[in-house]
């Protein structure tokens, strides 16, 4: 199974990377399922097919805490694998338990324990994500959580708030009241609280939900909220090789059916999305007032040649003072305001639906 | 009689909501074999998409059907499929009236019902052959027998008349076609005699103006002719008359009998009136047909639009509603709030909201409706005395000597095991009961007279409650009674928002508010501030509520794949807002006013 999903990754990159003259990468990521489970020799196979040169900026690998082994490790650093993202969701026995996740409190620790030491002092770096809301946190227990968490010093974190997706097992169990949310009121006074415990310990919230040491932002994930260009491989992924398309593929079982020249980037085996100005005004501002860098004052040039941001924005800035900040450096949220992200996107979008012509001249 | 006359039958089907009548008009339409199997689509008669959604039937609508009986002969059946919502209740008399017969539809498994029975008594009043038919017996929960018993019981007709169909398979439809040849009468008049044509409705066409749809009693009208509109005392000169087809087919000439349509260069449907009589200019008729009456609207609302800039495009999207609905009737009207708008007048809620959603999807117009109400009768201590419906122009409670409200006559049949239920809640919207009689050892018909105000909200969906769905109900306007009425005000952070503010039954007043804070509450967004939202009568506060402000995003993970969902759920968040009107500076959405309409008290 696992020998022809490389297969056909490997002939998708062939094809894909020919029609886009992609040539070197500058970040590589492994990850959305869990690639570590692949056995080294076909991840030495699939990096040998993508031309990894090994050269590349960083090459990150997300692992789960159960399928770390030494013999992973050694593949990593054979490769050329310079930062590894682990999902742990959490320090907390009984929540990983309720989460039905394979690793226990012990499992985590130890596996993180291990990252450590392979990241050493050799200008590697590591991730790991927490979750902030799972049915069973009380306040109290989250921000023990988060301490303990922050007791690991990872160089790079993520820290999500659960959200019930509709269709899942947390749903279905919220919905049939076999589990309770906790408290929207406790959740809000932790998430207060431990961001001043995550800013005291010396992090930078880089992201909405990611933070670092000094310098250790995930660089390719940067490519994303900055609205850059990548190349994705595998079933469901979204590829932005150009500003104005992005296309996704479907599904595994296409991905691995589908005849060969149908995973050309133009054959039905994708769904196509042109975007025209305004979507990629908004992305733009959606993706980039994500980061702490906000829209930079060239970014704003580019986006609005003609109109000044104090003025298109000043409604915003009113609305949202204290939250928004718009100076010589361009237009940001500061670390109040990126926890009202979408609050306050809606309102730009309906600012700009109202005053900015999509269709002036560039 | 001449011989084309003998070959006409004109009928109705009477209903209760949901009992298959649009259905079975379709399925007449199709053994006639005037839809195709293919472009066949259910309830072809319902061409509003919210009659199809709904399910029920807005306007009357006709069509001819030509259908060849057993004995060979060619007969042409008229059906006129009547609106089946206590609302357009005189609609319904003016179809049932140009009618020899009428199918009386009753759902095997639901039986009789109050709108049943009172479309029956219109019926019977007018001398109709009413053919009872038990609809739906493809269910399984059919049971022909108990409303054979109850037709026989209590709707007094001949239980073995009964037609047992399934207007959705086909079951019985054919031997229902025959039925309607041998029981109902053909059309008596004289083609000789001066016109009488009955109008029971009317559309707009853009191309060709007011099309009457008409039922002619006595004589002929034919193209060229002058004809004359008796209570309207206008003329007209026909251009053309026919049947009804699915679409229109032109026959120059009418006849005694006949249901047909008439195009007589009349351009604005509001010329004409639904129950008026036609006649010949050059042989009038000595009298019009009895049983006219002007259509008066009972509930009125104002509409604004959410962006003031649509105002104009609300006026002529009103304007053009206006034209197929005589009965909508609107003025210009302004809030502190909500800007320009226009003051409607409306038959009943399900008219309202028919006008809304037609304004929406038909105009793409994004608009708000003030809480609706009833139209009161004030006698001032000086002047004249008035009526009353905005309760923008309440005047000062010291100056007024009494006010009157409208009061209705509510029909209900209930099985007995919910009499108890029934007669608390009709005690709690102040009704009386005047009558009471047991159709049956299980089942009761009630008559109570009742503020319309109490039944216009939620009455309905209480009875159906208190009555696991049981009860029906059918009201027709009585009157005016002395009431003690106040202005209640809602305040929102502070602020009275006019459009928000009602006229109430003194006692029921506090209640009022506190539903409709509570409402309130769950309907206005959080802002980022906290709202206060209160309800007032005069000066004193009688209900308070407060919105919490708002709370921060959930942060969640955002990566190349996420990017078209994201964006996907921001505009449709967007879309959401931008049907919020800013009052002050708080936000409301459309339906924190419509929420008010359905606002229950609070108990």
């Amino acid at each position: 199974m696992s020998g022809r999903y490389i297969d056909r990754l490997i002939l998708q990159h062939e094809i894909l990377s020919r029609e886009f003259s992609t040539g070197e990468y500058g970040t590589i990521y492994l990850g959305g399922g869990t690639p570590s489970l692949l056995p080294p020799k076909e991840l030495e196979r699939l990096f040998r097919g993508l031309s990894v040169t090994g050269r590349e900026e960083e090459i990150t690998l997300e692992v789960n805490p159960e399928s770390l082994t030494d013999e992973l490790l050694d593949c990593c650093t054979s490769l050329g694998i310079n930062r590894i993202s682990m999902g742990i969701q959490s320090l907390n026995e009984g929540i990983l338990k309720k989460m039905g996740r394979l690793a226990g409190r012990e499992d985590n620790l130890r596996a993180i324990d291990k990252l450590r030491r392979w990241a050493g002092e050799m200008n590697r770096s590591w991730s790991i994500d927490l979750i902030f809301g799972f049915p069973g946190q009380s306040e109290s227990s989250q921000l023990t959580d988060l301490d303990e968490f922050l007791a690991q010093n990872p160089p790079h974190f993520s820290l999500y708030q659960l959200t019930v997706e509709e269709d899942t097992l947390l749903y279905r169990n919220c919905q049939e009241n076999r589990w309770a949310l906790p408290p929207e009121e406790e959740m809000e006074d932790a998430w207060e609280k431990g961001i001043v415990r995550i800013e005291s310990a010396g992090y930078e919230r880089y992201e909405i939900s990611s933070y670092c040491r000094e310098g250790l932002r995930s660089r390719h994930n940067m490519i994303y909220w900055n609205r850059g260009i990548w190349l994705g491989l595998g079933a469901g992924a979204a590829s932005m090789m150009n500003v104005n398309h992005r296309f996704t593929g479907t599904t595994w079982k296409r991905f691995l059916e589908a005849d060969p020249s149908a995973l050309v980037s133009q054959g039905d085996f994708y769904e196509h999305e042109y975007l025209n100005r305004r979507d990629i005004l908004i992305e733009k501002i959606m993706m980039c007032l994500r980061t702490r860098r906000g829209l930079s004052k060239e970014d704003l040039v580019s986006l609005f040649p003609k109109d000044k941001p104090e003025v298109l924005f000043a409604d915003i800035l009113a609305r949202w003072k204290g939250k928004i900040i718009l100076d010589r450096e361009g237009l940001r949220l500061n670390s109040v305001g990126l926890d009202w992200h979408s609050a306050v996107m809606v309102d730009i979008l309906l600012d700009l639906d109202k005053y900015f012509d999509y269709n002036t001249p560039l | 009689m001449s011989k084309e006359q003998e070959k006409v039958r004109n009928f109705c089907i009477i209903a209760h909501i949901d009992h298959g009548k649009s259905t079975l008009a379709d399925r007449f339409l199709e053994k006639a074999k005037m839809v195709t199997e293919r472009d066949f689509h259910n309830q072809m008669l319902d061409s509003m998409d919210i009659e199809q959604e709904r399910g029920i039937t807005i306007k009357s609508q006709a069509v001819t059907i030509n259908y060849e009986a057993a004995d060979g002969q060619i007969y042409r059946l008229n059906l006129i499929d009547t609106p089946g919502h206590v609302d357009f209740s005189y609609e319904v008399s003016r179809a049932i009236t140009s009618c020899e017969g009428a199918l009386l539809l009753i759902d095997a498994s639901q039986g009789v019902e109050a709108q049943t029975l009172s479309n029956m008594y219109l019926a019977m009043e007018h001398d109709l052959e009413i053919i009872p038919v038990v609809n739906k017996m493809d269910l399984p929960s059919a049971d022909l027998e108990r409303v054979r018993e109850q037709v026989e019981h209590d709707l007094g007709l001949d239980g073995d008349l009964v037609y047992p169909i399934s207007a959705k398979t086909g079951l019985g439809v054919d031997e229902l076609l025959e039925g309607i040849v041998e029981w109902i009468p053909a059309p008596t008049g004289e083609s000789a005699a001066p016109a009488q044509a009955l109008i029971f409705d009317s559309h707009y066409d853009a191309y060709r103006g007011v099309v009457i749809h008409i039922r002619l009693f006595q004589g002929t009208i034919k193209e060229g002719d002058s004809i004359l509109l008796m209570h309207n005392g206008s003329e007209y000169k026909v251009e053309e008359v026919g049947h009804f087809r699915l679409r229109l087919e032109r026959t120059g000439v009418l006849h005694a009998g006949d249901v047909g349509y008439i195009i007589a260069g009349i351009k604005v449907i509001s010329d004409i009136r639904v129950g008026d009589t036609i006649t010949g200019k050059t042989n009038p008729a000595k009298a019009p047909l009895p049983g006219f009456r002007e259509v008066k609207p009972v509930v009125f609302s104002s509409i604004y639009p959410v962006d003031t800039n649509q105002y104009e495009e609300l006026h002529s999207a009103i304007d053009k509603l206006k034209l197929n609905d005589a009965s909508l009737i609107y003025e210009k009207d302004s809030s502190a709030a909500l800007g320009f708008g226009f003051r409607c007048g409306f038959l009943g809620l399900l008219h309202l909201e028919v006008v809304q959603e037609r304004l929406e999807r038909e105009f793409g117009l994004n608009i708000v409706l003030t809480s609706p109400s009833v139209r009161y009768h004030i006698n001032p201590q000086k002047g004249e005395a008035y009526y009353l419906d905005n309760p923008l122009n309440f005047p000062e409670p010291g100056t007024i000597i009494s006010a009157e409200e409208p009061y209705i006559t509510a029909a209900i049949i209930t099985p007995t095991d919910f009499l108890g239920n029934i007669m608390t809640l009709c005690m709690n919207k102040r009704g009386v009961q005047t009558h009471m009689n047991y159709l049956d050892e299980k089942r009761v018909e009630l008559r109570y007279d009742m503020p319309l105000a109490e039944v216009l909200f939620d009455f309905y969906d209480k009875l159906k409650s208190v009555s696991r769905g049981y009860a029906s109900f059918d009201y027709e306007v009585k009157g005016y009674q002395e009431t003690d009425l106040v202005k209640m005000d809602i305040l929102v952070n502070g602020e009275p928002v006019d459009a928000l503010s009602q006229l109430v039954f003194r006692q029921n007043a506090q209640a009022r508010g506190r539903g409709i804070c509570k409402k309130l509450r769950e309907e206005i967004p959080r802002q980022q501030f906290k709202i206060p939202i209160q309800a007032a009568i005069g000066g004193s506060i009688v209900a308070r509520e407060t919105i919490s402000a708002l709370r921060k995003d959930v942060t969640a993970k955002c990566y190349g794949g996420d990017i078209t969902r994201k964006k996907k759920l921001l505009e449709k968040q967007k879309e959401g807002k931008k049907r919020m009107k800013m009052v002050g500076n708080v936000e409301l959405p459309q339906s924190a006013f419509l929420s008010v309409l359905r606002t229950d008290d609070e108990d």
